[in-house]
């Protein structure tokens, strides 16, 4: 009998555990955050093995910015190496950091707009979208005009696999560039300083195209209590 | 007679050694590069303009790395749990780095304030065209824009000014951010953003200032020279 009630409370405890496990929700902060609650079920937590929509959005924007931070050293080295000389060694090695992160960047990407291309949208937060007030968002928060304008384009249609497919084609944009760096510095030598600047420019851009789809999201999902409710906004 | 030959030949060994160090070619290539070609021919004051500038861009870029790395950790402390320790460690390396770069920027703009312009180069900003030249290149509108407030008045100065006090405010919100860190709870994400937005905001700001620089010094080659 206490062998039996052992082996009870074991399985309850095992049993809350599990179910503790799965549903500790995971969001995106800096880039393309709360956008998954565009989508049926992911925005209440993830309850199987695969990984959801929301987690798909933390992996990429987590190696898109360690991606963006390498590149930032390697124009550092750059700028430095007026000074200090050039050491193509290390440059080699912070631009296959760089190449590394963005690839791993570009498949979750991937996987994330296969995952939304399969997964329903949630009808409440795509009219929420459809009926956001978009100039006075970006007027208010002084938001850089072209890049919100991308952002724009895909929302207020209530199209949020567009952003992330964009997501993706710019990742992909952004790895070509990276290999043609790549090439230069195998061979010992500097890359033209204009593909320096224009990869810069597409990270830059790349990093706020997500971000501000974050916080197009936020404000409008804050909106609707219900939904809101379920996520646990940081501040 | 011979230790007069020696002591003329000493003179001119030094002279040649002098010349070569104000002629060394130290450019700054991601930030406001080419800003010093703008001033008069004080070699002396010119070297060490071009030293502030890559100095500054060189702490400016690293600081940003690390604010970069700082949001990966954040992002990804939704799949690994968040480490305060690791966060406070790369916070204080962005912040010592930003203050090197406002260091830098401060005796740039002293430096240059001290420092006549080349008229000759301020009248190819004077007449430079702006529009075209963003247009061709597909550069951000927003931001170039403030570019052009500057140089089509010839207002190199108001660029390193710009560049200083940009770097004061980033300072001032990192430290912000470094408070919450400090007692272990986790940052608005709003300021996260908007401090991403003012690091970006200020490396284009300089890598445009840069690129117009270049294409007035060496035509529209956009060369590395």
């Amino acid at each position: 009998m206490c062998r039996q009630k052992k082996r009870l409370l074991l399985k309850i405890f095992i049993g809350v555990f599990v179910f503790a496990t799965f549903n500790v929700a995971s969001y995106a902060y800096i880039w393309a955050n709360y956008s998954e609650c565009g989508f049926e079920g992911p925005c209440e937590r993830s309850l199987s093995y695969n990984l959801s929509i929301g987690d798909y959005i933390v992996e990429s924007a987590g190696y898109f910015l360690k991606s963006h931070s390498d590149i930032l050293l390697f124009l550092e080295s750059v700028e430095m190496s007026e000074m200090n000389g050039i050491d193509y060694k290390e440059l080699r090695t912070i631009i296959y950091g760089a190449i590394e992160n963005m690839e791993k960047a570009k498949e979750s990407c991937f996987n994330l707009k296969q995952k939304a291309d399969a997964t329903p949208y949630n009808q409440n937060v795509i009219n929420l979208l459809l009926s956001f007030d978009y100039n006075a968002f970006q007027e208010e928060r002084g938001l850089n005009i072209d890049i919100f304008k991308d952002v724009e384009r895909f929302l207020v249609k209530g199209d949020v696999r567009g952003i992330y497919g964009l997501l993706l084609e710019n990742s992909c944009e952004i790895l070509d560039k990276l290999y043609a760096i790549k090439d230069f510095v195998d061979a010992d030598t500097l890359p033209d300083i204009s593909m320096l600047w224009r990869v810069n420019q597409d990270y830059m851009e790349n990093l706020f195209l997500g971000q501000y789809a974050a916080e197009v999201f936020k404000l409008a999902i804050s909106v609707d209590k219900n939904i809101a409710n379920k996520i646990e906004f940081k501040k | 007679m011979i230790k007069q030959s020696i002591q003329i030949v000493l003179k001119v060994f030094i002279g040649i050694i002098i010349l070569l160090a104000l002629n060394h070619n130290s450019f700054a290539y991601i930030i406001a590069n080419r800003g010093d070609s703008i001033f008069d021919n004080d070699w002396e004051r010119k070297f060490s303009m071009k030293s502030y500038i890559i100095e500054g861009a060189g702490y400016f870029l690293k600081s940003y790395s690390d604010y970069l790395l700082f949001l990966n950790r954040i992002e990804m402390s939704e799949l690994n749990g968040i480490d305060y320790n690791e966060l406070r460690i790369i916070l204080k390396k962005a912040i010592e780095n930003m203050q090197n770069a406002k260091n830098a920027y401060y005796n740039l703009k002293r430096t240059a304030k001290a420092t006549p312009y080349n008229q000759d180069l301020i009248n190819l900003l004077l007449s430079f065209d702006y529009d075209n030249f963003q247009k061709a290149k597909g550069l951000n509108r927003d931001t170039f824009k403030y570019i052009k407030i500057y140089l089509k008045k010839g207002d190199v100065r108001g660029i390193f000014c710009r560049l200083q006090k940009n770097s004061g405010k980033i300072l001032d919100k990192l430290y912000l951010i470094k408070d919450s860190i400090d007692i272990d709870s986790f940052p608005d994400i709003s300021i996260l953003w908007r401090v991403n937005k003012k690091y970006s905001h200020t490396i284009l700001f300089g890598q445009y200032a840069a690129e117009v620089f270049q294409s007035i010094i060496f035509g529209n080659k956009g060369e590395r020279q």
